[in-house]
Protein backbone atom coordinates (compact mmCIF):
# COMPACT_ATOMS: atom_id res chain seq x y z
CA UNK A 1 0.00 0.00 0.00
CA UNK A 2 2.87 2.20 0.90
CA UNK A 3 4.48 1.94 -2.99
CA UNK A 4 0.71 2.65 -4.13
CA UNK A 5 0.75 6.02 -2.16
CA UNK A 6 4.57 6.75 -3.19
CA UNK A 7 3.02 6.59 -6.89
CA UNK A 8 0.25 8.89 -6.07
CA UNK A 9 1.91 11.32 -4.29
CA UNK A 10 4.65 11.17 -7.06
CA UNK A 11 2.02 12.47 -9.39
CA UNK A 12 0.88 15.02 -7.36
CA UNK A 13 4.49 16.38 -7.20
CA UNK A 14 5.26 16.17 -10.43
CA UNK A 15 1.66 17.95 -11.63
CA UNK A 16 2.69 20.96 -8.41
CA UNK A 17 6.20 20.89 -9.53
CA UNK A 18 4.92 21.88 -12.84
CA UNK A 19 2.18 24.02 -11.90
CA UNK A 20 4.34 27.16 -12.12
CA UNK A 21 5.74 29.63 -12.85
CA UNK A 22 3.10 29.89 -15.77
CA UNK A 23 -0.68 29.46 -14.93
CA UNK A 24 -4.02 29.98 -16.53
CA UNK A 25 -4.47 33.37 -14.95
CA UNK A 26 -0.86 34.74 -14.94
CA UNK A 27 -0.37 33.77 -18.78
CA UNK A 28 -3.06 36.63 -19.66
CA UNK A 29 -0.52 39.07 -18.79
CA UNK A 30 1.88 38.77 -21.19
CA UNK A 31 -1.00 39.61 -23.77
CA UNK A 32 -0.98 36.77 -25.88
CA UNK A 33 -3.69 36.85 -28.85
CA UNK A 34 -3.67 33.13 -28.88
CA UNK A 35 -5.10 31.24 -25.79
CA UNK A 36 -3.57 28.44 -23.89
CA UNK A 37 -5.15 25.72 -22.29
CA UNK A 38 -4.04 23.85 -18.87
CA UNK A 39 -2.52 21.47 -20.63
CA UNK A 40 -0.67 23.97 -22.87
CA UNK A 41 0.26 26.05 -19.64
CA UNK A 42 1.67 22.79 -18.34
CA UNK A 43 4.10 22.09 -20.79
CA UNK A 44 5.39 25.73 -21.05
CA UNK A 45 6.22 24.72 -17.80
CA UNK A 46 8.06 21.58 -18.45
CA UNK A 47 9.83 23.35 -21.22
CA UNK A 48 10.88 25.66 -18.64
CA UNK A 49 12.01 23.81 -15.98
CA UNK A 50 13.84 21.14 -18.31
CA UNK A 51 15.70 23.50 -19.75
CA UNK A 52 16.66 25.12 -15.95
CA UNK A 53 17.82 21.88 -14.89
CA UNK A 54 19.81 21.22 -17.90
CA UNK A 55 21.97 24.42 -16.60
CA UNK A 56 22.17 23.27 -13.38
CA UNK A 57 23.27 20.35 -14.65
CA UNK A 58 26.10 21.85 -15.75
CA UNK A 59 27.09 23.49 -12.10
CA UNK A 60 26.96 22.60 -8.35
CA UNK A 61 23.84 23.85 -7.59
CA UNK A 62 21.93 22.59 -4.46
CA UNK A 63 18.82 20.42 -6.45
CA UNK A 64 16.70 20.02 -3.13
CA UNK A 65 17.17 23.53 -2.99
CA UNK A 66 15.96 24.28 -6.39
CA UNK A 67 12.76 21.67 -5.86
CA UNK A 68 11.79 22.70 -2.63
CA UNK A 69 11.33 26.27 -3.76
CA UNK A 70 9.78 25.26 -6.99
CA UNK A 71 7.16 23.40 -4.74
CA UNK A 72 6.76 26.24 -2.12
CA UNK A 73 6.19 28.82 -4.80
CA UNK A 74 3.57 26.42 -7.11
CA UNK A 75 1.73 25.42 -3.84
CA UNK A 76 1.33 29.20 -2.55
CA UNK A 77 0.42 29.75 -5.94
CA UNK A 78 -2.39 26.90 -6.20
CA UNK A 79 -3.35 28.09 -2.93
CA UNK A 80 -4.48 31.80 -3.74
CA UNK A 81 -6.03 30.85 -6.97
CA UNK A 82 -8.21 28.48 -5.35
CA UNK A 83 -8.93 31.50 -2.64
CA UNK A 84 -9.54 34.11 -4.86
CA UNK A 85 -11.55 31.05 -7.13
CA UNK A 86 -9.63 31.74 -10.12
CA UNK A 87 -9.26 28.28 -10.48
CA UNK A 88 -10.95 26.56 -13.83
CA UNK A 89 -14.23 23.89 -13.66
CA UNK A 90 -13.25 20.65 -13.72
CA UNK A 91 -14.05 19.16 -17.26
CA UNK A 92 -13.70 15.71 -18.70
CA UNK A 93 -10.08 16.22 -19.40
CA UNK A 94 -9.13 17.05 -15.91
CA UNK A 95 -11.00 13.70 -14.41
CA UNK A 96 -9.53 11.46 -17.14
CA UNK A 97 -5.68 13.06 -16.88
CA UNK A 98 -4.93 11.41 -13.46
CA UNK A 99 -6.38 8.47 -14.23
CA UNK A 100 -4.40 8.33 -17.63
CA UNK A 101 -1.30 9.19 -15.93
CA UNK A 102 -1.68 7.28 -12.36
CA UNK A 103 -2.60 4.13 -14.64
CA UNK A 104 0.58 4.17 -16.36
CA UNK A 105 2.44 4.83 -13.36
CA UNK A 106 1.34 1.94 -12.00
CA UNK A 107 2.23 -0.51 -15.31
CA UNK A 108 5.75 1.20 -14.75
CA UNK A 109 5.83 0.30 -10.87
CA UNK A 110 4.38 -3.51 -11.65
CA UNK A 111 6.89 -3.88 -14.75
CA UNK A 112 9.61 -2.05 -12.55
CA UNK A 113 12.68 -3.27 -14.97
CA UNK A 114 15.06 -1.19 -17.26
CA UNK A 115 15.27 -2.53 -20.28
CA UNK A 116 18.33 -2.84 -22.78
CA UNK A 117 19.38 0.63 -23.28
CA UNK A 118 18.22 2.14 -19.96
CA UNK A 119 20.35 -0.34 -18.30
CA UNK A 120 23.16 -0.78 -20.31
CA UNK A 121 23.51 3.15 -21.22
CA UNK A 122 21.26 5.56 -19.57
CA UNK A 123 21.13 4.40 -15.95
CA UNK A 124 24.79 4.55 -15.69
CA UNK A 125 24.15 8.46 -16.52
CA UNK A 126 21.21 8.56 -14.10
CA UNK A 127 22.82 6.57 -11.45
CA UNK A 128 26.00 8.97 -11.55
CA UNK A 129 23.82 12.25 -10.59
CA UNK A 130 22.03 10.37 -8.32
CA UNK A 131 25.23 9.85 -6.32
CA UNK A 132 26.11 13.64 -6.61
CA UNK A 133 28.91 12.92 -9.22
CA UNK A 134 29.06 16.14 -11.23
CA UNK A 135 28.71 15.82 -15.25
CA UNK A 136 32.51 15.84 -15.52
CA UNK A 137 32.61 12.15 -14.68
CA UNK A 138 30.32 10.99 -17.65
CA UNK A 139 33.09 11.05 -19.78
CA UNK A 140 34.09 7.54 -17.56
CA UNK A 141 30.82 6.22 -17.96
CA UNK A 142 29.77 3.60 -20.94
CA UNK A 143 28.54 5.16 -24.11
CA UNK A 144 29.68 8.94 -22.76
CA UNK A 145 28.47 10.53 -25.56
CA UNK A 146 25.01 9.76 -25.08
CA UNK A 147 23.21 13.05 -24.19
CA UNK A 148 22.85 13.30 -20.02
CA UNK A 149 19.14 15.07 -19.88
CA UNK A 150 17.05 12.77 -19.67
CA UNK A 151 18.96 11.11 -17.13
CA UNK A 152 19.93 14.07 -15.10
CA UNK A 153 15.97 14.82 -15.07
CA UNK A 154 14.98 11.42 -14.30
CA UNK A 155 17.76 11.72 -11.22
CA UNK A 156 16.04 14.42 -10.15
CA UNK A 157 12.87 13.32 -9.89
CA UNK A 158 14.29 10.05 -7.99
CA UNK A 159 16.50 11.68 -5.38
CA UNK A 160 13.53 14.16 -4.49
CA UNK A 161 11.20 11.62 -4.25
CA UNK A 162 9.79 10.25 -1.02
CA UNK A 163 10.70 6.64 -1.39
CA UNK A 164 13.93 4.98 -3.37
CA UNK A 165 12.40 3.54 -6.02
CA UNK A 166 14.20 3.56 -8.68
CA UNK A 167 11.27 3.63 -11.40
CA UNK A 168 10.19 6.90 -9.31
CA UNK A 169 12.62 9.11 -10.87
CA UNK A 170 11.42 8.11 -14.69
CA UNK A 171 7.48 8.90 -14.14
CA UNK A 172 8.65 12.37 -14.92
CA UNK A 173 8.17 10.82 -18.74
CA UNK A 174 5.11 9.16 -19.15
CA UNK A 175 3.78 12.36 -17.26
CA UNK A 176 4.84 14.57 -19.67
CA UNK A 177 4.02 12.35 -22.98
CA UNK A 178 -0.11 12.00 -21.51
CA UNK A 179 0.59 16.77 -21.01
CA UNK A 180 1.58 17.33 -24.69
CA UNK A 181 -0.90 14.87 -25.55
CA UNK A 182 -3.79 16.45 -23.21
CA UNK A 183 -2.34 19.87 -24.89
CA UNK A 184 -3.32 19.41 -28.62
CA UNK A 185 -6.42 17.32 -27.78
CA UNK A 186 -8.03 19.53 -25.49
CA UNK A 187 -8.46 22.30 -28.00
CA UNK A 188 -10.79 19.84 -30.18
CA UNK A 189 -14.26 21.76 -29.65
CA UNK A 190 -16.51 18.75 -29.29
CA UNK A 191 -14.77 17.24 -26.07
CA UNK A 192 -16.21 13.76 -26.68
CA UNK A 193 -14.50 13.72 -29.56
CA UNK A 194 -11.87 15.03 -28.01
CA UNK A 195 -12.16 12.24 -25.64
CA UNK A 196 -11.99 9.77 -27.97
CA UNK A 197 -9.10 11.01 -29.99
CA UNK A 198 -7.30 10.76 -26.56
CA UNK A 199 -8.05 7.30 -26.17
CA UNK A 200 -7.02 6.71 -30.02
CA UNK A 201 -3.68 8.41 -30.05
CA UNK A 202 -2.51 6.71 -26.54
CA UNK A 203 -3.79 2.81 -27.65
CA UNK A 204 -1.80 3.88 -30.85
CA UNK A 205 1.29 5.06 -29.80
CA UNK A 206 1.58 3.30 -26.01
CA UNK A 207 4.75 0.83 -25.60
CA UNK A 208 5.73 0.17 -22.07
CA UNK A 209 8.81 -1.44 -23.54
CA UNK A 210 10.06 2.33 -24.09
CA UNK A 211 9.06 3.61 -20.45
CA UNK A 212 11.84 0.94 -19.19
CA UNK A 213 14.58 3.84 -19.06
CA UNK A 214 13.99 4.91 -22.80
CA UNK A 215 14.08 8.39 -23.93
CA UNK A 216 11.90 8.33 -26.97
CA UNK A 217 8.92 9.80 -25.14
CA UNK A 218 10.54 12.57 -23.91
CA UNK A 219 11.46 13.62 -28.13
CA UNK A 220 7.63 12.69 -29.10
CA UNK A 221 5.90 14.76 -26.39
CA UNK A 222 8.52 17.95 -27.05
CA UNK A 223 7.88 17.39 -30.95
CA UNK A 224 4.23 17.40 -30.35
CA UNK A 225 4.21 20.26 -28.35
CA UNK A 226 6.10 22.57 -29.90
CA UNK A 227 4.88 21.63 -33.11
CA UNK A 228 1.61 23.30 -31.71
CA UNK A 229 3.17 26.07 -30.54
CA UNK A 230 4.18 26.69 -34.45
CA UNK A 231 0.66 26.72 -35.24
CA UNK A 232 -1.15 28.64 -32.95
CA UNK A 233 0.96 31.47 -32.65
CA UNK A 234 -0.68 34.98 -34.40
CA UNK A 235 1.23 37.70 -36.43
CA UNK A 236 1.37 39.37 -33.06
CA UNK A 237 4.95 40.90 -31.41
CA UNK A 238 4.33 39.19 -28.14
CA UNK A 239 2.89 35.96 -29.59
CA UNK A 240 5.90 35.64 -31.60
CA UNK A 241 8.21 36.39 -28.85
CA UNK A 242 6.59 33.72 -26.84
CA UNK A 243 6.66 31.26 -29.28
CA UNK A 244 9.83 31.65 -30.34
CA UNK A 245 11.72 31.39 -26.92
CA UNK A 246 9.71 28.15 -26.04
CA UNK A 247 10.52 26.77 -28.98
CA UNK A 248 14.21 27.91 -28.64
CA UNK A 249 14.76 26.37 -25.52
CA UNK A 250 12.57 23.81 -26.15
CA UNK A 251 14.93 22.83 -29.12
CA UNK A 252 17.96 23.30 -27.18
CA UNK A 253 17.32 21.38 -24.59
CA UNK A 254 16.30 18.42 -27.16
CA UNK A 255 20.05 18.53 -28.33
CA UNK A 256 20.72 17.24 -24.93
CA UNK A 257 17.88 14.14 -25.13
CA UNK A 258 19.13 12.54 -27.68
CA UNK A 259 21.98 12.38 -29.98
CA UNK A 260 19.82 11.76 -33.22
CA UNK A 261 18.26 14.30 -31.84
CA UNK A 262 20.13 17.27 -33.26
CA UNK A 263 18.87 16.07 -36.68
CA UNK A 264 15.86 16.49 -35.40
CA UNK A 265 16.04 19.72 -34.22
CA UNK A 266 18.22 21.04 -37.07
CA UNK A 267 15.39 19.31 -39.50
CA UNK A 268 12.19 20.60 -37.16
CA UNK A 269 13.92 24.41 -37.15
CA UNK A 270 14.50 24.48 -41.05
CA UNK A 271 10.89 23.98 -41.41
CA UNK A 272 9.98 26.49 -38.72
CA UNK A 273 11.85 29.19 -39.98
CA UNK A 274 10.30 28.57 -43.34
CA UNK A 275 7.37 29.04 -41.76
CA UNK A 276 7.96 32.31 -40.45
CA UNK A 277 6.62 34.94 -42.78
CA UNK A 278 9.20 37.84 -42.15
CA UNK A 279 12.04 37.98 -43.55
CA UNK A 280 14.15 39.67 -40.50
CA UNK A 281 12.70 37.38 -37.60
CA UNK A 282 14.00 33.80 -39.90
CA UNK A 283 17.47 35.76 -40.16
CA UNK A 284 17.14 36.67 -36.45
CA UNK A 285 15.73 33.39 -35.79
CA UNK A 286 18.09 31.62 -37.49
CA UNK A 287 21.43 32.74 -36.27
CA UNK A 288 20.11 32.33 -32.15
CA UNK A 289 19.32 28.95 -32.78
CA UNK A 290 22.91 28.68 -34.85
CA UNK A 291 24.84 29.78 -32.46
CA UNK A 292 22.83 28.05 -29.27
CA UNK A 293 23.62 24.87 -31.37
CA UNK A 294 27.32 25.88 -31.86
CA UNK A 295 27.59 26.47 -27.88
CA UNK A 296 25.72 23.30 -27.13
CA UNK A 297 28.41 21.11 -29.04
CA UNK A 298 31.58 23.54 -27.47
CA UNK A 299 29.92 22.84 -23.97
CA UNK A 300 29.46 19.11 -24.47
CA UNK A 301 33.29 19.38 -26.06
CA UNK A 302 34.50 20.84 -23.19
CA UNK A 303 32.88 18.62 -20.36
CA UNK A 304 33.75 15.13 -22.71
CA UNK A 305 36.57 15.92 -24.39
CA UNK A 306 35.18 15.31 -27.79
CA UNK A 307 32.32 15.41 -29.40
CA UNK A 308 31.13 12.13 -31.44
CA UNK A 309 28.17 9.76 -32.44
CA UNK A 310 28.17 6.01 -31.41
CA UNK A 311 28.91 5.08 -34.45
CA UNK A 312 31.47 6.68 -36.66
CA UNK A 313 29.81 7.65 -39.89
CA UNK A 314 32.33 7.74 -42.73
CA UNK A 315 31.35 8.18 -46.35
CA UNK A 316 33.82 5.69 -47.36
CA UNK A 317 31.00 3.33 -46.52
CA UNK A 318 29.23 4.03 -49.90
CA UNK A 319 31.57 3.07 -51.55
CA UNK A 320 29.90 -0.75 -50.85
CA UNK A 321 27.47 0.37 -53.43
CA UNK A 322 29.55 0.03 -56.55
CA UNK A 323 27.31 -3.02 -56.82
CA UNK A 324 24.00 -2.18 -57.48
CA UNK A 325 22.18 -5.48 -56.06
CA UNK A 326 23.62 -4.06 -52.82
CA UNK A 327 22.01 -0.76 -52.93
CA UNK A 328 18.56 -2.38 -54.08
CA UNK A 329 18.68 -4.82 -50.93
CA UNK A 330 19.50 -1.98 -48.63
CA UNK A 331 16.58 0.25 -50.29
CA UNK A 332 14.42 -2.80 -49.80
CA UNK A 333 15.20 -3.96 -46.28
CA UNK A 334 15.06 -0.19 -44.72
CA UNK A 335 11.48 0.24 -46.67
CA UNK A 336 10.52 -3.16 -44.94
CA UNK A 337 11.55 -1.79 -41.59
CA UNK A 338 9.48 1.19 -42.09
CA UNK A 339 5.72 -0.74 -42.91
CA UNK A 340 6.85 -2.94 -39.69
CA UNK A 341 7.60 0.29 -37.87
CA UNK A 342 3.90 1.44 -38.87
CA UNK A 343 2.55 -1.67 -37.62
CA UNK A 344 4.22 -1.62 -34.58
CA UNK A 345 3.34 2.05 -33.90
CA UNK A 346 -0.06 2.70 -35.17
CA UNK A 347 0.53 6.25 -34.70
CA UNK A 348 2.32 6.38 -37.62
CA UNK A 349 -1.13 5.25 -40.02
CA UNK A 350 -2.69 7.96 -38.30
CA UNK A 351 -0.15 9.93 -39.55
CA UNK A 352 -0.21 9.02 -42.93
CA UNK A 353 -3.88 9.79 -42.58
CA UNK A 354 -3.29 13.60 -43.26
CA UNK A 355 -2.49 12.99 -46.24
CA UNK A 356 -5.87 11.98 -47.06
CA UNK A 357 -7.28 14.97 -45.40
CA UNK A 358 -5.26 17.40 -47.80
CA UNK A 359 -7.55 17.25 -49.90
CA UNK A 360 -10.26 18.87 -47.82
CA UNK A 361 -8.42 21.32 -45.78
CA UNK A 362 -8.81 25.39 -46.16
CA UNK A 363 -6.36 26.76 -47.97
CA UNK A 364 -4.75 28.56 -44.92
CA UNK A 365 -3.65 25.30 -43.25
CA UNK A 366 -2.06 24.58 -46.41
CA UNK A 367 1.53 26.07 -44.90
CA UNK A 368 1.17 24.00 -41.60
CA UNK A 369 0.31 20.99 -43.96
CA UNK A 370 3.91 21.93 -46.18
CA UNK A 371 5.56 22.25 -42.80
CA UNK A 372 4.97 18.70 -41.56
CA UNK A 373 5.40 17.21 -45.19
CA UNK A 374 8.78 18.68 -45.11
CA UNK A 375 9.90 17.86 -41.97
CA UNK A 376 8.28 14.33 -42.49
CA UNK A 377 10.55 14.25 -46.17
CA UNK A 378 13.79 15.25 -44.67
CA UNK A 379 13.32 12.81 -41.51
CA UNK A 380 12.69 10.15 -44.14
CA UNK A 381 16.12 10.87 -46.16
CA UNK A 382 17.85 11.09 -42.83
CA UNK A 383 16.85 7.64 -42.21
CA UNK A 384 17.71 5.75 -45.33
CA UNK A 385 20.97 8.28 -45.24
CA UNK A 386 21.70 7.35 -41.67
CA UNK A 387 21.15 3.33 -42.48
CA UNK A 388 23.83 4.00 -45.91
CA UNK A 389 26.47 5.24 -44.35
CA UNK A 390 26.06 3.11 -41.13
CA UNK A 391 29.05 0.26 -41.19
CA UNK A 392 27.10 -2.16 -39.18
CA UNK A 393 25.04 -4.76 -40.81
CA UNK A 394 21.47 -3.73 -41.55
CA UNK A 395 20.26 -7.59 -39.90
CA UNK A 396 21.65 -5.73 -36.99
CA UNK A 397 21.05 -2.61 -36.77
CA UNK A 398 17.10 -2.30 -38.50
CA UNK A 399 15.18 -4.54 -35.89
CA UNK A 400 16.37 -2.27 -32.85
CA UNK A 401 16.56 0.67 -33.62
CA UNK A 402 13.96 2.04 -36.67
CA UNK A 403 11.01 1.99 -35.23
CA UNK A 404 12.14 4.15 -32.32
CA UNK A 405 13.80 6.56 -35.00
CA UNK A 406 10.54 7.08 -36.76
CA UNK A 407 8.27 6.82 -33.30
CA UNK A 408 10.04 10.07 -32.36
CA UNK A 409 8.43 11.99 -35.05
CA UNK A 410 5.16 10.68 -34.87
CA UNK A 411 3.78 13.33 -32.89
CA UNK A 412 3.80 15.96 -35.61
CA UNK A 413 0.90 14.66 -38.04
CA UNK A 414 -1.62 14.46 -35.22
CA UNK A 415 -1.20 18.05 -33.96
CA UNK A 416 -2.11 18.56 -37.67
CA UNK A 417 -4.99 16.31 -37.17
CA UNK A 418 -6.37 17.69 -34.03
CA UNK A 419 -6.37 21.37 -35.61
CA UNK A 420 -8.26 20.04 -38.63
CA UNK A 421 -10.72 18.52 -36.86
CA UNK A 422 -11.74 22.05 -35.58
CA UNK A 423 -11.69 23.35 -38.96
CA UNK A 424 -13.65 21.00 -40.63
CA UNK A 425 -16.25 20.61 -37.81
CA UNK A 426 -17.20 24.44 -37.85
CA UNK B 1 -35.33 16.68 -21.87
CA UNK B 2 -33.43 16.42 -24.68
CA UNK B 3 -30.12 18.42 -22.92
CA UNK B 4 -30.65 16.22 -19.78
CA UNK B 5 -30.43 13.26 -21.82
CA UNK B 6 -27.50 14.30 -23.79
CA UNK B 7 -25.33 15.00 -20.43
CA UNK B 8 -26.57 11.99 -19.49
CA UNK B 9 -25.01 10.12 -22.41
CA UNK B 10 -22.05 12.36 -22.22
CA UNK B 11 -21.58 10.77 -18.69
CA UNK B 12 -21.94 7.39 -19.89
CA UNK B 13 -19.12 7.76 -22.25
CA UNK B 14 -17.11 9.45 -19.83
CA UNK B 15 -17.53 6.35 -17.82
CA UNK B 16 -16.53 3.90 -20.70
CA UNK B 17 -13.54 6.05 -21.42
CA UNK B 18 -12.42 5.64 -17.80
CA UNK B 19 -13.22 1.76 -18.01
CA UNK B 20 -11.50 1.76 -21.14
CA UNK B 21 -7.96 3.56 -19.97
CA UNK B 22 -8.17 1.06 -16.68
CA UNK B 23 -8.98 -2.36 -18.97
CA UNK B 24 -6.37 -0.98 -21.50
CA UNK B 25 -3.36 -0.25 -18.67
CA UNK B 26 -4.55 -3.36 -16.60
CA UNK B 27 -4.50 -0.95 -13.42
CA UNK B 28 -6.57 -3.19 -11.66
CA UNK B 29 -3.73 -6.02 -12.18
CA UNK B 30 -1.31 -3.38 -11.46
CA UNK B 31 -2.48 -2.19 -8.15
CA UNK B 32 -3.52 -5.56 -7.05
CA UNK B 33 0.79 -6.67 -7.90
CA UNK B 34 2.36 -4.09 -6.19
CA UNK B 35 -0.01 -4.44 -3.45
CA UNK B 36 0.94 -8.25 -3.28
CA UNK B 37 4.59 -8.35 -4.55
CA UNK B 38 7.12 -6.09 -2.77
CA UNK B 39 9.56 -4.21 -4.87
CA UNK B 40 12.51 -6.19 -5.11
CA UNK B 41 9.95 -9.59 -5.47
CA UNK B 42 8.96 -7.53 -8.71
CA UNK B 43 12.55 -7.08 -9.60
CA UNK B 44 14.27 -10.45 -9.39
CA UNK B 45 10.80 -11.36 -11.19
CA UNK B 46 11.03 -9.49 -14.17
CA UNK B 47 15.57 -9.46 -14.36
CA UNK B 48 15.16 -13.20 -12.95
CA UNK B 49 17.18 -14.90 -10.04
CA UNK B 50 19.57 -16.68 -11.63
CA UNK B 51 19.10 -16.32 -15.44
CA UNK B 52 18.28 -13.49 -17.47
CA UNK B 53 19.98 -10.39 -16.05
CA UNK B 54 20.70 -12.16 -12.55
CA UNK B 55 19.22 -9.47 -10.44
CA UNK B 56 18.15 -12.01 -8.12
CA UNK B 57 21.10 -13.65 -7.37
CA UNK B 58 23.73 -10.39 -7.50
CA UNK B 59 21.29 -8.53 -4.89
CA UNK B 60 21.33 -11.49 -3.08
CA UNK B 61 25.12 -11.61 -2.95
CA UNK B 62 25.82 -7.88 -2.09
CA UNK B 63 23.22 -8.25 0.86
CA UNK B 64 24.75 -11.29 2.71
CA UNK B 65 28.15 -10.84 2.05
CA UNK B 66 28.01 -7.77 2.57
CA UNK B 67 31.19 -6.70 0.32
CA UNK B 68 32.40 -2.40 0.50
CA UNK B 69 33.40 -2.53 -2.86
CA UNK B 70 32.25 -2.87 -6.14
CA UNK B 71 32.12 -6.01 -7.67
CA UNK B 72 32.68 -6.91 -11.21
CA UNK B 73 29.21 -8.91 -13.19
CA UNK B 74 29.86 -11.08 -15.66
CA UNK B 75 26.76 -12.50 -17.75
CA UNK B 76 27.45 -15.20 -20.37
CA UNK B 77 24.26 -14.95 -21.68
CA UNK B 78 23.74 -11.66 -24.19
CA UNK B 79 21.90 -9.44 -21.55
CA UNK B 80 22.50 -5.79 -20.63
CA UNK B 81 25.08 -5.58 -17.86
CA UNK B 82 22.88 -5.26 -14.57
CA UNK B 83 26.05 -3.88 -12.76
CA UNK B 84 24.62 -0.20 -12.84
CA UNK B 85 22.13 -0.96 -10.67
CA UNK B 86 24.43 -2.09 -7.63
CA UNK B 87 27.19 0.84 -9.25
CA UNK B 88 28.86 2.87 -6.10
CA UNK B 89 30.66 5.93 -7.41
CA UNK B 90 32.47 6.30 -3.90
CA UNK B 91 33.89 2.85 -3.75
CA UNK B 92 36.59 1.36 -5.91
CA UNK B 93 36.21 -2.38 -7.79
CA UNK B 94 37.60 -5.30 -5.83
CA UNK B 95 39.54 -7.06 -8.69
CA UNK B 96 39.79 -10.02 -6.77
CA UNK B 97 35.95 -10.76 -6.56
CA UNK B 98 33.82 -11.81 -9.59
CA UNK B 99 29.84 -12.98 -9.92
CA UNK B 100 29.42 -15.08 -13.10
CA UNK B 101 26.03 -15.19 -14.65
CA UNK B 102 24.38 -17.92 -16.79
CA UNK B 103 27.88 -19.77 -16.68
CA UNK B 104 27.61 -23.50 -18.17
CA UNK B 105 30.95 -23.42 -18.84
CA UNK B 106 31.41 -27.13 -16.80
CA UNK B 107 34.91 -27.87 -18.37
CA UNK B 108 36.12 -24.45 -16.61
CA UNK B 109 34.43 -25.65 -13.73
CA UNK B 110 36.19 -28.49 -10.95
CA UNK B 111 33.17 -28.23 -7.75
CA UNK B 112 35.53 -26.08 -6.26
CA UNK B 113 37.43 -24.19 -8.16
CA UNK B 114 36.87 -22.52 -11.83
CA UNK B 115 39.47 -21.23 -14.57
CA UNK B 116 38.70 -18.35 -16.13
CA UNK B 117 41.46 -17.38 -18.31
CA UNK B 118 44.76 -18.32 -16.75
CA UNK B 119 43.89 -17.73 -13.40
CA UNK B 120 41.93 -19.99 -11.41
CA UNK B 121 38.94 -19.01 -8.58
CA UNK B 122 37.43 -19.75 -5.59
CA UNK B 123 34.12 -21.06 -5.83
CA UNK B 124 32.42 -19.00 -2.86
CA UNK B 125 28.62 -19.27 -3.41
CA UNK B 126 27.24 -21.29 -6.27
CA UNK B 127 23.61 -21.70 -7.52
CA UNK B 128 22.74 -24.24 -9.55
CA UNK B 129 26.06 -24.68 -11.43
CA UNK B 130 24.97 -21.44 -13.66
CA UNK B 131 25.58 -18.39 -11.18
CA UNK B 132 28.69 -17.91 -8.87
CA UNK B 133 30.48 -15.96 -6.43
CA UNK B 134 33.92 -16.48 -7.22
CA UNK B 135 37.06 -15.25 -5.15
CA UNK B 136 40.42 -15.12 -7.27
CA UNK B 137 43.04 -17.40 -5.60
CA UNK B 138 46.44 -16.25 -4.80
CA UNK B 139 49.08 -17.64 -6.92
Amino acid sequence: MIEIITIIIQFFTLHLFFSTPFNLVNYKKLNLKFSLNYFDIIFCNIILHIFILLIISFLNINLLGYFLIILFISLITNISLVLKNLTTALNIYKILFPIICLSIFFEISYNAKLEWDGLAHWFWKVNNFYQNQDISNVKNLPLSQYPHLGSFVWSFFWKNSISNYEYIGRLFIPYIYIVSLFAICSDIKNKLFGLLFILIIISSSYDIFLFGGYQEYITFAYICFLTKLIFIYKNNYNDKLFSYALILIGSISLLWVKQECLFYVIFFNLCFINYISKRSEKIVYFLILFFSVILSILIEKNIKGTVQFQTQFNFLNLEKFKELNLLYIYIIEITKHIIISFLKYPILILNLLIFLFYLRIKKQSKKEFQFILFFFLLNFIFLYAIYFLHPAPLAEMLPNTLDRLIFQISSVGIVFMCKWTNEIRS
Amino acid sequence: MTKKKLNQTNKILILLAILFTLIFFKTFHNVYAIQRSNYTTRLVNNYGYCDKQGYGFVNWIIKTRKIKENIKIINFDSQPDIGALFFDFNKIYNKNYLILLNFNNISNNSGSNITLGNSQYKILDNYHNKCFFIKKIND
